[in-house]
């Protein structure tokens, strides 16, 4: 994707014009090989959205879809973003907020567009459920995918079948299989040489008759063999 | 309460779902009846989805294109497409000309197919068997060009990032040839009878209806949307691959109902038919795959027209060669909603018949 000065097409010139006149900024412009436009404006808190959305409503965009994500991966996960995905014409418009305080980390209710795109509703009942993200004044919070007694945001608590299966474990577990076989102590450098007991051969414990009577057997059939 | 003819009828909810037979996935519908007229309906989701999206921020992008094809199965290369699009984006992937028509090919012949169920499977709602017998037979023509170009007569497996993974020669496009003509020779006689036949027209024309407002409200797409008399169709709209350089008409009906839809649907099979015909006209010579660069970090949307309308992908990738976020957003995701427009005051009768006239995917849905 290349970037864009400006926008090159109509539509992506009226976004732009209003999202700065309502916002006060104005999207930053890449373009496909195909000479579609995309917008791209992300603000530094939640409410921000709401002046957005109106104006994008005022101008016929249509919501094409919502995705919420995490900003990092594992440690800084519960940082999520919300991406709005917008269309007008042959133009697609992303206005991103963070779902928490940029400053302290700390988790931010986000506003519903739903009152003014219909077909977020859907959208934003999924996210609340999958990302665990607080949403205000939807009017129909409910469920949506998940059953009400499992938690919000559970697809980060599970490990996939395939990793599991795949022995994808943690070093730790292999260590604690080696010491309790091994003596094994990470992080040791010299490790004591493992040397495994001497067994007693079996010949050596059976009682004197009995190896005398094994001994005359084993004569008695090489004799007759000879024999024959 | 409410009264008919003086006798006082109550007003009780009918379950339809999950498991149903006259559902081919779970979905679950709480019908609000009063006597054979239904007044509500809630829908409850969720029964078979499979935390695909998670999946994908656990495998690399190349992994992905294999995951995107199990999405769904009659929108199996749409999804791969759409994603490799959205790839091709972040790393500004010039897709060679000839993968790009061999891409639109495999779209088109997916298109018809998927279709030709549809109204077929419309035709079974209706008890109209002897046409969906028919109608199966004559998709059968389209499932033999899949099973003999691409080995698989679902899973197509034609898109990778960059280009394409399959390629066609002579005896293939006289083959695919053959089987327009077939095909052809019967889509005159199908659409006559889906336009004009007493017993289709009885049980669908004014059924299931959603006017041009409401569908623009629920942001309806494809040929749910375009049944209302929408003009909508992302590749005429947002061009992508070789569309811009196709003719082909935005077939649109204003009905509203689920004649309206299922007219719509046989009309851009004919569309399709038209689309292949000039790709197999000017397909050029060339390669099949670009060369790949790095994939950087960024963001990027593509969009396409699936069967059941338009497309969506976002890919967030952070330089590594597993996407952060991999979002998608199916047609079928807002249709399921409009359909408390469509069955307001509908017959119990016809609740199957307008749940089939969204096409609608729940694999799809959830994915």
């Amino acid at each position: 994707m290349s970037m864009l000065p400006k926008p090159d097409n109509k539509d992506s010139q009226t976004l732009d014009e209003l999202l700065d006149k309502a916002c006060g900024v104005a999207p930053t412009w890449t373009k496909d090989k195909a000479g579609n436009n995309f917008g791209w404006l992300r603000f530094h808190k939640p409410d921000d959205l709401v002046p957005a959305v109106k104006a994008l409503k005022d101008c016929g965009a249509r919501l094409c879809t919502v995705t919420a994500y995490s900003d990092k991966r594992e440690d800084e996960r519960h940082r999520r973003s919300i991406a709005y995905h917008f269309a007008l014409g042959s133009v697609l418009c992303t206005v991103t907020i963070p779902a928490y305080d940029e400053a302290s980390g700390e988790a931010l209710e986000v506003p519903s567009i739903t009152p003014y795109f219909r077909n977020a509703d859907w959208n934003e009942r999924e996210f609340q459920e999958m990302y665990a993200i607080k949403i205000k004044n939807h009017p129909n919070p409910r469920r949506l995918f998940l059953d009400e007694r499992i938690d919000a945001g559970i697809m980060d608590e599970l490990i996939p079948f395939s990793s599991m299966v795949h022995g994808a474990s943690s070093k730790d577990l292999w260590e604690q299989v080696m010491m309790e076989k091994t003596g094994y102590v990470p992080g040791k450098k010299e490790q004591e040489v493992l040397v495994e007991p001497a067994f007693t051969p079996v010949s050596e414990t059976q009682p004197k008759a009995e190896a005398a009577t094994a001994d005359n057997s084993v004569a008695g059939k090489t004799a007759g063999e000879a024999q024959s | 309460m409410s009264e008919v003819h003086n006798i006082p009828v109550k007003e009780f909810s009918l379950p339809i779902g999950p498991l149903h037979v006259a559902l081919e996935e779970p979905m679950y519908f709480k019908v609000s009846v009063v006597g054979e007229k239904v007044r509500d309906v809630d829908i409850t989701a969720g029964h078979v989805h499979r935390g695909m999206e998670a999946l994908a921020a656990k495998r690399n992008l190349f992994q992905n294109v294999v995951l995107t094809e199990r999405v769904c199965s009659l929108c199996s290369n749409s999804h791969p497409f759409t994603y490799c699009m959205a790839v091709e984006n972040i790393a500004d992937i010039e897709v060679p000309l000839r993968a790009q028509y061999l891409r639109v090919m495999a779209e088109e012949i997916k298109r018809v197919a998927s279709h030709l169920f549809n109204v077929g499977i419309m035709a079974h709602v209706i008890g109209f068997k002897s046409l969906f017998m028919h109608m199966m037979q004559v998709r059968e023509i389209m499932q033999d060009v899949k099973e003999t170009v691409f080995g698989n007569r679902m899973d197509l497996a034609a898109n990778c990032i960059g280009g394409v993974k399959y390629d066609v020669d002579g005896d293939l496009i006289k083959f695919v040839v053959h089987q327009l003509d077939r095909l052809e020779s019967h889509l005159d006689e199908i659409v006559k009878i889906y336009q004009s036949n007493s017993m289709i027209r009885e049980r669908t024309v004014g059924v299931g209806r959603i006017g041009k407002e409401d569908a623009i409200e629920y942001g309806l797409v494809g040929p749910v949307a375009r049944g209302s008399g929408v003009v909508t169709d992302t590749r005429r709209n947002a061009p992508y691959a070789v569309y811009p350089e196709l003719r082909f008409d935005v077939i649109t009906e204003e009905g509203g109902d689920v004649h309206a839809r299922a007219m719509v649907r046989l009309g851009e099979v004919v569309e399709s038919v038209r689309i292949i015909r000039q790709i197999i006209h000017a397909l050029p010579d060339g390669p099949l795959t670009a060369k790949l660069p790095e994939i950087p970090a960024g963001e990027a949307m593509a969009r396409s027209e699936a069967p059941r309308g338009e497309l969506f992908y976002y890919l967030r990738t952070d330089g590594s060669d597993v996407p952060m976020r991999l979002k998608w957003r199916v047609p079928s995701y807002m249709n399921w909603d409009a359909l408390k427009v469509m069955m307001k005051d509908c017959a119990v009768a016809d609740v199957s018949l307008i749940v089939n006239s969204i096409d609608p995917c729940i694999s799809c849905t959830e994915r």
